[in-house]
């Protein structure tokens, strides 16, 4: 079941921190159609939203009133991508208020700076935005109710969707954005990961288009049938969506999609319309796309010239002129470099596929995936309602999948089929994926690096689960202080020593590029950034070692890992002479 | 910066501060999202539709003799005329400036419709004045009137936003620097 979009709105009026007290937000969000998420807020109730929202100003409090907060917003989009439920579209506002705050109003009175067009806070995030690789692809949509004209130029070449004026939007025209730029996720396709949904938008923007032609490329078993059924579906062309499936030495292919005259060969009784002519004014989906017989190959031609498409039956002399969408699909990626005409191929469109990632590029998709089949199946064969074990999904989520979603459907169905009665999916179930991923060479390439999860490790991983749930649960009441009197100093040394096995293995994995370890590297993997000043990373550790002397002895009895100079203070600390005395200050780490 | 600079800016930020801080981005916003709530008014909640209506309907009274005043002022600090009152054309002998700036500000009217361009925004302005004076006389003064009646006055307040919007559209597509005759 498809959840609602969220948005994010960065603005600083509507975004400010007060929002039981922000009528300006509440009528925003009733005027929008949005629900607000932002949480603390006391959100309008809106009937049938168009989106979730969030609202944040960009902002911080500083001694000197408001100021701009930069790496504040790139944080917020950053986790709104990366996790799920993901940013489905992000509206900047440009002009951002600044300086002391009005006594009267409790509003930043601004700053001359603000207002220049040059300077806008809003273009400034859209560049930093753009800089950051793993931003890329994030629907933009400017937001203002600034004049265009004076910024036009300027944010034309940021990779901006679109300049909405803020007095304008509304329910109907936020549908719009979302329609034509957002992330959506749809009931038709199982996924809401970030080359899926990119490849929905695509399928939205083509099928708008009308009469055209869309070349869906996709590995065996993505799901480019279904997708066909999507642009079929947005088009919203009134005539009917005819498939076609090629084979290989398919003789009677030209007669299925053009159709043939009573006589025209052995065998045709009488005359009979091809698919092409049965799929006038809606759409034409040929599978298999690649495999289309050379003889078919000039008909085809005349079908795909999107200004006049012809088609005339076999044995007929009369030429029917026809109003299609047409899609093709192939898995042979080959066929764009060689063995394929070249005029035929950009009358596909080949320049722009809409290409269907494989599993293994979408990982996150693969929990919902099987939870729909699970049900899809249990339902159809009438087996026990069962629960997912996260070691089995651990197990399904690592493997390799070479045939894709079909290959995961096909292996639920087997675990479903084979044990009906069972409440509880475990690895054994779904045996044949650890079996199959065993055997050498049968993993792609581009996950090869994935092993199977040995049932040691996703026993190990069901445990931590099992630890990590019962910890989210842990409530420091104070009526049950005596409970936990000499208990934090331990609880305290567990995380330490936790937080130093992490950087550990960050340090580990930071050796891996450069032959040694590099803490400052290592920090900056743990705490997610792409730069870290070597000080910054030096106070971290300290930070992290100064919880417990355990942590600090389990880092360093590790020699395969030659600490640098950032480390050494800690040494010390464990000698015990210095152990009370301030933590030396770190040499300088070259990086 | 410049007598010339300080006295544009002053009415481009005074123009900006009502129309893009205050018109656009609050009282647009407000009437639009009071609007879309009184599409199921039973579900808004009641302090939001009374907090519009005593408090962010009102400030159009004050704001709007600022609108008035931004266009009566536009003439006077948008002509070439007011470069006359700054150096380095003020150092000019006062009979050849005086005429100067006359002349220049006579060429300015004839060379752009400025009368017309401040002309639509006064009635536009004219236009949201009246459609504000009739909603405010049908929703009466009783605060809890207020919010009874203004669900049976979505119309009105429909055309209150369509002429604010007017309005704003005017004073946007005033000019935004002086322009050279």
């Amino acid at each position: 079941m498809k959840s609602l979009p969220r948005i994010l709105i960065i603005d600083d009026v509507y975004g400010r921190a007060m929002e039981s007290k922000n009528r300006d937000r509440q009528l925003f969000c009733a005027r929008l159609g949005v629900r607000d998420v932002t949480g603390g807020g006391a959100s309008a109730s809106v009937e049938n939203p168009v989106a979730e929202a969030v609202l944040y100003s960009g902002q911080v409090r500083t001694d000197r009133g408001v100021a701009n907060d930069l790496e504040g917003v790139v944080e917020c989009v950053r986790q709104g991508w990366r996790y799920w439920p993901r940013w489905a579209l992000v509206l900047i506002d440009m002009h951002f208020q600044t300086g002391p705050l009005d006594p009267a109003t409790g509003e930043p009175q601004g700053d001359s700076r603000d207002r220049d067009p040059a300077r806008y806070f809003g273009l400034e995030i859209i560049d930093r935005l753009l800089q950051d690789e793993e931003l890329t692809g994030i629907p933009m949509v400017i937001l203002s109710s600034m004049e265009r004209q004076q910024i036009e130029r300027r944010f034309a070449r940021r990779g901006v969707f679109a300049f909405v004026e803020k007095d304008q939007l509304n329910r109907e025209g936020l549908d719009v954005l979302l329609w034509e730029h957002g992330f959506l996720e749809d009931d038709l396709i199982i996924g809401h990961s970030k080359p899926v949904l990119a490849a929905l938008r695509e399928a939205r923007r083509v099928s708008r288009i009308g009469n055209t032609n869309v070349l869906l490329l996709g590995e065996t078993g993505t799901g480019k049938e279904l997708v066909a059924d999507y642009i079929h579906r947005t088009s919203r062309r009134e005539g009917p969506l005819r498939k076609v499936f090629v084979r290989a030495n398919d003789d009677m292919f030209a007669a299925d999609l053009f159709g043939y005259m009573k006589g025209a060969f052995t065998g045709a009784m009488g005359d009979r319309a091809g698919e092409a002519e049965r799929a006038h004014e809606g759409t034409l989906f040929f599978d298999e796309f690649g495999n289309i017989p050379g003889g078919a190959q000039d008909k085809l031609m005349r079908l795909l010239d999107t200004g006049i498409r012809e088609t005339q039956r076999i044995g007929d002399s009369r030429t029917r002129i026809l109003d299609l969408q047409v899609v093709l699909a192939t898995n042979r990626f080959e066929i764009l470099k060689e063995g394929f005409r070249r005029d035929l191929l950009q009358r596909a469109n080949a320049a722009n596929p809409i290409l269907l990632p494989p599993l293994r590029q979408r990982r996150e998709d693969i929990p919902l995936l099987v939870e729909y089949f699970v049900r899809r199946h249990e339902q159809r064969l009438g087996a026990e309602h069962r629960e997912i074990s996260p070691a089995a999904m651990e197990l399904l989520q690592a493997s390799s999948w070479p045939g894709n979603v079909r290959e995961l459907e096909n292996e639920i169905l087997k675990a479903v089929s084979d044990y009906r009665g069972i409440r509880y999916l475990s690895p054994e179930h779904v045996d044949a994926v650890r079996r199959r991923d065993a055997v050498p060479g049968t993993a792609t390439t581009a996950v090869a690096a994935v092993a199977a999860v040995p049932e040691a490790e996703a026993d190990q991983r069901h445990s931590l689960r099992v630890v990590m749930e019962g910890m989210a649960g842990v409530e420091f009441d104070i009526k049950s202080r005596e409970l936990w009197s000499g208990q934090l100093v331990e609880f305290q040394g567990v995380y330490a020593r936790l937080m130093a096995r992490y950087l550990q293995a960050a340090l580990a994995a930071s050796a891996i590029a450069s032959g040694e370890p590099r803490p400052t590297t290592a920090i900056r993997m743990l705490l997610g950034r792409k730069t870290l000043r070597t000080s910054d990373a030096a106070s971290t550790i300290k930070r992290l070692l100064s919880i417990s002397r355990e942590a600090i002895a389990d880092l360093l009895a590790d020699e395969n890992l030659h600490l640098g100079g950032t480390l050494r203070w800690a040494e010390n600390l464990r000698g015990g002479a210095g152990s009370k005395a301030p933590p030396k200050r770190p040499g300088k780490t070259k990086e | 910066m410049t007598r010339e600079q300080v006295a544009i800016e002053d009415w481009e930020s005074r123009r900006s501060r009502f129309n893009h801080d205050w018109l656009k981005n609050r009282h647009l916003n407000r009437l639009d999202g009071f609007l879309a709530l009184l599409e199921s008014p039973a579900a808004a909640p009641p302090d939001l539709l009374a907090g519009f209506l005593q408090h962010d309907l009102l400030e159009w009274e004050a704001k709007a003799g600022q609108a008035r005043a931004l266009l009566a002022q536009f003439e006077d600090e948008m002509s070439p005329r007011a470069c006359f009152s700054q150096p380095p054309l003020c150092l000019l002998p006062a009979a050849r400036r005086e005429w100067l700036a006359h002349e220049l500000h006579h060429l300015w009217q004839r060379r752009f419709p400025v009368s017309d361009w401040v002309g639509a925004a006064q009635e536009a302005l004219r236009g949201a004045e009246q459609a504000y004076h009739e909603l405010e006389s049908l929703l009466g003064s009783d605060a809890g009137e207020r919010v009874k009646r203004a669900p049976t006055l979505r119309a009105e307040f429909a055309a209150f936003a369509a002429a604010c919007r007017r309005l704003g559209d005017c004073v946007a597509r005033l000019p935004h620097e002086i322009l050279i005759v």
